[in-house]
């Protein structure tokens, strides 16, 4: 058997892990006005995140049908079958796109389109589900079940600086009762059931480290955990050290940038975990 | 071949060769590339991302280069030019919209088969062939969108071919179909009544067989504006507004509220953030020193609490809306979470009771150390919430047994989370959460009251001694957990040295709610010394508008 894995951009898979599985990235579109970029290949982090700093408002669309259609015809000249891990259909197009882009395929190889419910590192882990399979020997349909079967698993929080990107870009759905009025506050969203929800408002910055700490503890022993950041790394360590009690072998967890895709809609300044429990 | 070969002769085409249909295409994404930000101004489904008119456009941008380059190159015939639309539109089709559209090119590219040219009623096969491809292109096709109007496209072929109409009656009926079908797509998809908008890609498609329409009558397709079928307003329509619309996604509808109000300060974004909390559908107008809000609400009265805030009163109407609730649901196919838990607050001070609305609070108590609300009081509010579950916050230790009583007056659950300030009551309701059941909501709030420390400044009355610190009348005292700690002249001075005493090297953020008695002017002097005196610690000032005190302070 030999099977492919295809996730898209706002994964934010880190390139080890990528390299390491032979994992497809399918870049969304991110715009700043008129000019467009594969995010992660023609516009990187660093470049990105200056940008909207200047005070570029960023957007991004998703993957054309054709490109899915491209991608696995080429993978299909190597593979027996491919599994294909999107962000949350309620977030985002990409699911769809992926699906119609499958039905394209003239070609006999399964093509299994899975719509992860979740967003950057949440979806990493159900690649890493998928990969760990793959590397198993697993053939497809095993390897889709474990990966629908692990879905409920997957816990993805984050703690934004500023709720101003995901109300920009439409995705704060039922967040709106985390937007401060008089009071200030670090909103965390809970990712649940495919859309962004609100979880805590922790007064600063510090508080709501804290939070993401202790909410990672009430879910005991960890299969995998990742810390996403998407503008300052060091704000990571403390949350590192405490998740890498949870992890299996004390291992640290997986350290996972937020590229132009999902920091169009985190913006800077925000922290993430992803979780698989038990 | 252009449009103008069209207008040679007298007798009007009746059949569409390939070139034509080329050119009319062509002239569809010229008109839909100046539309863009008009239509992804409407979009608030499938996702509210605002993309339908880009990825519209740019598929059909990959529609029109395509055929201009088989013109250039190749051939002209229908078959040829057909068979490039749909494959070009499906390689670069973007978006749930862009995906729909391609499917329409392919049902052309079907009926074409390998004619030539097409007649009103073989026209008519092609946009059946597109209606069945686009609906079965969707996963769960839902009506009020672009299959609406490709089904009344197809339908409205159907109706000229058996009435032997001519191409260009034949367009042009479409089009005024079109526009009615967009007009009701609100009817049929309760999101976008509740978003005061019609359908994006609904829309996408009026102007796109506009442009086939003008062209095939010669018309002018530059510096053309379709209007948006159905809103007279569409050139106001900005996108800020569909921000606060879009949140309204799965919210319930109640009672359509409006409140006139007069003597408000407040900035119309931040009542407008506040309102869309308690409702949705909210529209906020602030005109010659009245301010309007209109808004969907389920329960009134926290609404106009909130209303109190702002500014007198000056009327409120409100209608039931339970008729399109249910139409609402039924459209739908799922009920709404309800509230679970509600959570009620005593307070004092506009400022405090704006915070505490904004934080989830349905109902509201006036009360305070001078200021006890009576069993009859507690019970009314315990008796008008929304849910079952009450979390209770009383904010004073003086007000505790009143509610006790209250709470063994009512079938209603109530937890009382014993909050004895108003900082821990505000820093409690931080994380309130109506969605959850009441003993979690206990839990959660209850661990946060130790989390803040709480302090007071007050004016001394009277020459007095008091745990051992001496207060002359006229000066002022600083007050932490209900101890008297220092007392001075001046509050800058208090306000030093109640830090100082407080050990702030742990302190990381100070709240300072001023007091009504205060200035803002005053208070922001005071915010500047202490601010600069303590530069570890990050201050915060707030519009307390408390009476009991000068200032509440937290410390965490």
């Amino acid at each position: 058997m030999n099977i492919k894995i295809v996730v898209d951009s706002i994964s934010d898979m880190p390139s080890e892990l990528i390299n390491k599985y032979g994992i497809n990235v399918m870049p969304l579109i991110v715009r700043f006005g008129e000019d467009e970029y594969k995010d992660g290949v023609e516009l990187k982090a660093d470049d990105f995140y200056k940008r909207v700093a200047s005070g570029e408002w960023p957007a991004t669309s998703v993957p054309a049908v054709g490109e899915f259609a491209e991608l696995y015809k080429s993978l299909s000249n190597e593979a027996d079958g491919i599994i294909s891990i999107h962000v949350s259909s309620k977030l985002s197009g990409t699911y769809n796109s992926a699906v119609q882009g499958s039905a394209h395929v003239e070609s006999d190889i399964p093509i299994k389109v899975v719509d992860s419910k979740q967003a950057s590192m949440g979806i990493g882990m159900l690649a890493l589900v998928a990969a760990k399979a793959v590397e198993n020997g697993d053939d497809l349909e095993t390897v889709y079940s474990k990966v629908n079967s692990a879905i409920p698993k997957v816990q993805c929080f984050a703690l934004l600086d500023t709720l101003e990107y995901l109300q920009r870009g439409g995705r704060l759905g039922k967040g709106a009762a985390l937007i401060g009025g008089l009071l200030n506050f670090k909103p965390i969203l809970r990712l649940s059931d495919g859309e962004v929800h609100p979880f805590a408002r922790p007064r600063s910055r510090r508080k709501g480290i804290n939070k993401l700490v202790e909410t990672a503890m009430e879910f005991g022993n960890l299969q995998e955990a990742a810390v996403m950041y998407s503008t300052d790394s060091a704000e990571t360590s403390g949350i590192i050290e405490s998740l890498n009690t949870l992890t299996p072998d004390n291992t640290d967890p997986l350290l996972a940038r937020m590229g132009p895709g999902l920091g169009t809609h985190a913006g800077p300044g925000a922290l993430g975990i992803a979780l698989l429990t038990n | 071949m252009s449009s103008l070969t069209l207008k040679t002769g007298n007798k009007p085409p009746s059949h569409i060769t390939g070139a034509m249909i080329a050119d009319m295409f062509i002239a569809s994404y010229q008109l839909i590339d100046k539309h863009i930000e008009l239509v992804n101004g409407l979009n608030v489904f499938p996702v509210p991302d605002g993309d339908t008119g880009t990825n519209m456009a740019m598929t059909m941008k990959a529609v029109s280069a395509a055929i201009t380059n088989t013109l250039n190159s190749e051939s002209n015939d229908l078959d040829d030019i057909s068979r490039v639309m749909a494959r070009a539109s499906l390689m670069e089709a973007r978006g749930n919209s862009g995906v729909i559209l391609s499917q329409f090119f392919k049902g052309i590219a079907q009926g074409v088969g390998d004619k030539k040219s097409l007649d009103v009623e073989e026209w008519a096969i092609c946009m059946e062939k597109a209606k069945e491809s686009a609906y079965s292109a969707v996963g769960n096709p839902t009506e009020g969108t672009m299959l609406t109007v490709i089904a009344e496209v197809s339908r409205q072929a159907d109706v000229s071919s058996k009435n032997g109409d001519t191409l260009e009656s034949l367009f042009n009926q479409t089009s005024i179909q079109i526009k009615e079908t967009v007009k009701n797509t609100p009817q049929l998809l309760p999101i976008l009544a509740e978003a005061e908008v019609v359908d994006a890609g609904a829309y996408g498609l009026d102007i796109i067989f506009e442009g086939l329409r003008r062209n095939l009558n010669g018309l002018p397709v530059a510096d053309v504006e379709i209007p948006v079928p159905g809103m007279k307003n569409y050139k106001n329509f900005a996108l800020p507004s569909k921000i606060f619309l879009t949140q309204s996604i799965n919210q319930e509808y109640g009672f359509c509220a409006q409140v006139l109000i007069s003597d408000n300060v407040t900035q119309t974004d931040q009542i407008k953030q506040t309102v869309s909390q308690i409702g949705d559908s909210v529209v906020v107008i602030n005109e010659s020193s009245m301010l309007k809000i209109h808004a969907h609400v389920k329960e009134v009265e926290q609404l106009l609490e909130y209303a109190q805030t702002l500014g007198k009163v000056e009327s409120h109407s409100v209608d039931d809306m339970d008729v399109q609730k249910e139409e609402f649901a039924a459209g739908h196919g799922k009920s709404n979470h309800a509230e679970i838990t509600s959570l009620i607050s005593v307070v004092d001070g506009m400022g405090i009771k704006q915070i505490f609305i904004e934080l989830g609070a349905s109902q509201i108590i006036e009360g305070g150390p001078n200021n006890s609300p009576s069993v009859s009081d507690i019970l009314a509010k315990i008796e008008s919430a929304p849910s079952e579950n009450i979390i209770f916050l009383p904010n004073d230790k003086n007000i505790v047994l009143a509610v006790q009583q209250a709470s063994e007056l009512t079938k209603k659950s109530v937890e009382i989370v014993p909050t004895q300030t108003l900082q821990q009551g505000i820093n409690c309701a931080l994380e309130f959460d109506s969605k959850n059941d009441l003993l979690k909501n206990k839990k959660h709030m209850v661990n946060s009251i130790k989390e803040i420390k709480s302090a007071e400044i007050s004016t001394a009355y009277k020459n007095t001694t008091l745990q051992g610190v001496t207060v002359s009348a006229g000066e002022f005292v600083g007050i932490t957990d209900g101890k008297l700690i220092t007392s001075a002249s001046t509050i800058d001075e208090v306000l030093g040295n109640l830090l100082n005493f407080e050990g702030h090297n742990d302190v990381e953020l100070v709240t300072l709610y001023r007091g009504a008695d205060l200035t803002i002017e005053e208070s922001e002097a005071h915010y500047e010394q202490v601010a600069s005196k303590f530069q570890n610690i990050e201050f915060e000032l707030i519009d307390g508008g408390q009476s009991h005190c000068v200032y509440m302070i937290s410390l965490e």
